[in-house]
């Protein structure tokens, strides 16, 4: 279903960007820890898609494995990739701003989530992530795989504590 | 020219500073290129671990800090717990930023011992410390506002500290990028004096290549001007060698002819009936002209021998004719010099190149009675076997020196100054005899002892000759006096009108019967048709000289002998003649006696023919033999060749030819004066030639010498044609005295 929805996605908004889709979203049941707003085509709620952990969850999950500079020794994330999470919110654009709990914010290229398995990390270790370990959603890259992320530009686009995405035009 | 004195030394100084530069240039790039990879280390060493901004993440700790101090404010002044939620947001985040300040990784080292990173480590102790209040606290609860009221007052002095930390922090940083700064710049300056250096190096470098390039082309400069200037010493040398060798040859030559004279003259002299003393003298004259020709026969050889040509030719030498002559030659010499000679010397006759051993003997001999101021000078000959004659030359002389032996034998070189002066001579005879010796494939050598005498010898192949006597032999040696010869039909090829009258007046007086061509072609078509038994070819002649006449009749398939007549005694026409199939030579002026003797030679009937002597042709040119009429030999003896003329062909004749020869004189003055004009060389060289000729048939030496002269002058100009013609006027008047005086006897 998924699969499906995200090759035809492309095709879908050509033909009916702003009308009833057939693809729906969930009401969060849980706490929500993330909302999609800007350019995104499904949504929950007045212009936004909002996820509890159990509906991202239900995504699928990537795990990597990777070094970061803010832990010791390598260390295990998983949750579903970005690109993914934009398909369910039906979301397309040119750059996503990440939000985070303390207002720090930084802005990605829509080519990075194509072109790298860059994942929103929902689980550290295989637990989830309180705000003092810097959860509860964590921008993860790839860096172990793609050596040549390790630097300054990247890790200011790995966002901790994120609580919001804006998919901008 | 002077060679730089300071050469060698000033290159090797080069070399040591080019050696000294490139070892400070390698230097220089190797320390660069550990400064640079010192430079590379620190930046990769950096990147290599993943690290974080410390100044970020401590600044951001300290607005966090104030942000949960004013919460808790907030929360105390207010009363109001609402804000709790928020205020525990807050913590959480100060919370993950305290946990990273300490353990992350960051430009700024906060792990260490330093005062900076104490309390970094306290503030987040402090943090850490106050989770477990944190979560205790109820909003609920009674205690919950004092609580909340302790916290901030805490925090507060936390906050004083925090902005302690950022402000070390940022001191720390800017601290550090100093520290880094100069330690770039110490790196960058060193890369500098280094790079100068460098640069240094390599023009010190270029400069001393540049001077060591100056200085190689320089001396290579001096080098080929010495080159050159040997080359044209060289060059010198040579000219002056050829020369020499020039000279030589045209002396020899022009010798030669006045020579013949004496001995043709002494030839008829002894035909004369003379007292015995005189006719002693006159066998001394005849023997000693015999070996003067050998000896210039040899100084021409020599020329040819130098020019690496040797001709081997042989001949028959009659070793008891040989001792008389040398006996004779030498007598006289060796008794003026209080010398005894002894000649031992076999019987027999053998076949070798007899003119060169003659020479070579006399060359020994002389030099033997030169060196010996008293004793005995001994001549020795044997044959060793039937192939080897061998001749000793001992003497009693000054010997000589063991160290001076092998100069013995080279050319110019007596062995000392002082030997010149005393003795005289030229330095050559050993070499002509070195290399005549050499060229016939035989020996020669020396044993000496100082202050006793010299013992010289040479070794040459022979063959001995088995029958002693043979009746042409016997004729051959005196053809004309003995057995007269059998009539001949001899065809006479000759484009000079006086030699033809001469040459066939002399023919008629011995007997035979002459017809005439005028040049090859027409000798070619008369043999065609009509066979004589023998052919006198001249050499030079138009339309057809001889040579190519005698190709074109042996191509024919003619064998008749053909005897080339010539006016040049050198080798080569020589060979050239034998080479075209010509059986023998005879030298001009053609005298009576050469023709008696050489038809005697070639008379069909008489079977061996000299030229079919194994070995080579004939060489009849050496064998002057008399004339067949001694009563008319009391002429003038200024021109011999006129009185043999008379001699063969009467006065009336001879006088008639004079005539004609005067008549060409006119007719040579217009010819040559037209080809003058036109510049023409050949036309020139063959109208002197012409003159030549008759000329010397008539004994005018003068005249034909000095056409002969300016024949290697060409072009003449007038005033040489007007010397001539006086010349040529002067002969004719010469000639016709002594044809008068002739007469009169």
């Amino acid at each position: 279903m998924l699969g499906f929805t995200r090759y035809l996605l492309p095709v879908f908004l050509l033909f009916s960007a702003g009308s009833a889709v057939s693809q729906t979203l969930n009401q969060p049941q849980g706490a929500v820890i993330l909302e999609i707003s800007g350019q995104v085509a499904v949504t929950n709620t007045e212009g936004a898609a909002q996820f509890d952990l159990e509906m991202i969850e239900a995504l699928d999950q990537l795990v990597i494995d990777v070094e970061t500079p803010w832990h010791e020794g390598p260390q295990q994330f998983s949750g579903p990739r970005i690109v993914d999470l934009m398909a369910a919110a039906a979301a397309s654009g040119s750059e996503l701003r990440f939000v985070a709990i303390n207002d720090y914010a930084a802005n990605m290229p829509w080519d990075d989530i194509e072109a790298h398995d860059v994942i929103l990390a929902s689980r550290h270790n295989g637990d989830t992530m309180s705000v003092r370990d810097k959860g509860p959603l964590f921008v993860i890259y790839p860096f172990n795989e793609n050596p040549e992320l390790r630097n300054e530009v990247y890790y200011g686009r790995s966002v901790w504590q994120v609580k919001a995405i804006q998919v901008l035009p | 020219m002077k060679f730089p004195r300071r050469h060698p030394s000033s290159l090797w100084r080069d070399r040591v500073g080019v050696v000294f530069l490139s070892i400070v240039a390698l230097l220089s790039v190797l320390t660069a290129w550990m400064l640079f990879s010192r430079l590379l280390d620190t930046e990769r060493e950096m990147d290599s671990v993943v690290r974080e901004d410390a100044m970020w993440a401590i600044f951001q700790s300290d607005r966090h800090l104030r942000q949960l101090e004013s919460l808790a404010f907030l929360i105390v002044e207010t009363g109001d717990p609402g804000l709790h939620d928020q205020f525990m947001r807050s913590y959480d985040i100060l919370y993950s930023r305290v946990s990273l300040i300490a353990g992350g990784t960051f430009f700024l080292d906060l792990s260490s011992e330093g005062k900076l990173s104490q309390r970094v480590t306290a503030f987040k102790q402090y943090i850490v410390a106050l989770a477990p209040r944190i979560d205790a606290l109820v909003p609920e609860s009674d205690d919950y506002l004092s609580e909340m009221s302790e916290i901030a007052t805490q925090l507060q002095a936390q906050a004083q500290l925090s902005n302690d930390l950022v402000l070390g922090a940022n001191a720390a940083i800017n601290a550090m990028r100093v520290d880094d700064r100069v330690l770039r710049r110490e790196i960058q300056d060193q890369l500098a004096l280094l790079a100068l250096v460098l640069i240094v190096a390599f023009l010190g470098i270029f400069a001393l290549l540049m001077m060591q390039l100056r200085r190689i082309a320089k001396s290579n400069r001096h080098m080929a001007l010495l080159q050159e200037r040997s080359r044209r010493q060289a060059l010198r040398a040579q000219a002056a060698s050829r020369a020499k060798s020039a000279f030589l040859a045209t002396m020899s030559h022009e010798i030669r002819t006045p020579l013949n004279g004496i001995i043709g003259s002494a030839d008829l002299l002894s035909f004369a009936s003379l007292p015995q003393q005189h006719m002693r003298r006159l066998d001394t004259i005849r023997a000693s002209a015999a070996l003067l020709r050998d000896l210039i026969d040899g100084i021409l050889d020599f020329s040819k021998l130098e020019a690496g040509r040797f001709e081997a030719r042989s001949g028959e030498l009659d070793l008891d004719e040989l001792r008389d002559l040398m006996s004779k030659a030498f007598e006289g010499q060796a008794q003026e010099a209080g010398l005894t000679l002894t000649v031992d010397m076999p019987s027999g006759k053998v076949v070798t190149n007899d003119a060169r051993v003659r020479q070579v003997m006399i060359n020994l001999i002389g030099n033997a009675i030169k060196f010996t101021p008293e004793g005995r000078v001994q001549l020795r000959g044997s044959l060793q076997g039937d192939d080897v004659l061998r001749i000793e030359v001992e003497d009693d002389g000054i010997g000589i020196a063991p160290e001076d032996m092998p100069r013995l034998f080279r050319e110019f070189s007596q062995l000392d100054g002082s030997y010149a002066r005393k003795y005289g001579g030229s330095g050559l005879g050993l070499a002509i005899c070195k290399r005549i010796i050499d060229g016939m494939q035989g020996a020669i050598g020396v044993q000496s002892t100082p202050g006793k005498g010299s013992l010289f010898w040479f070794e040459v192949p022979v063959r001995k000759v088995v029958h002693v006597d043979t009746p042409q032999a016997a004729a051959s040696r005196a053809a004309g006096t003995s057995a007269p010869p059998e009539a001949l039909h001899v065809l006479v090829v000759e484009d000079n009108e006086i030699n033809l009258d001469v040459m066939k007046g002399i023919l008629e007086n011995l007997g035979h019967r002459c017809s005439e061509a005028r040049n090859g072609h027409e000798a070619v078509t008369f043999l065609q048709n009509i066979q004589p038994d023998i052919v006198l070819m001249d050499m030079q002649m138009p339309v057809m000289d001889g040579v190519a006449a005698t190709r074109v009749l042996r191509g024919m398939g003619l064998t008749l002998p053909v005897i080339g007549v010539t006016a040049n005694a050198f080798s080569e026409d020589r060979d050239a003649c034998l080479d075209a199939g010509m059986d023998a030579f005879v030298p001009k002026p053609v005298t009576n006696a050469v023709l008696a003797n050489i038809l005697a030679q070639f008379t069909p009937d008489t079977g061996t023919r000299a030229h079919s002597a194994p070995g080579g042709a004939a060489d009849v040119e050496t064998t002057a033999d008399q004339p067949d009429d001694p009563a008319v030999s009391a002429g003038g003896m200024d021109n011999p060749q006129l009185d043999d003329l008379v001699a063969a062909l009467g006065v009336d004749i001879v006088a008639s030819l004079i005539d004609r020869f005067e008549a060409d004189i006119t007719v040579l003055q217009n010819d040559l004066g037209a080809v003058i004009n036109d510049g023409d060389d050949a036309a020139q060289d063959d109208l002197l030639h012409t003159f030549k000729g008759g000329a010397l048939t008539l004994g005018m030496m003068c005249s034909g010498a000095y056409a002969q002269e300016m024949r290697a002058k060409l072009p003449l100009d007038i005033g040489q044609l007007d010397h001539l013609l006086v010349l040529a006027q002067d002969d004719v008047a010469h000639a016709r005295h002594s044809l008068n005086l002739s007469a009169i006897a």
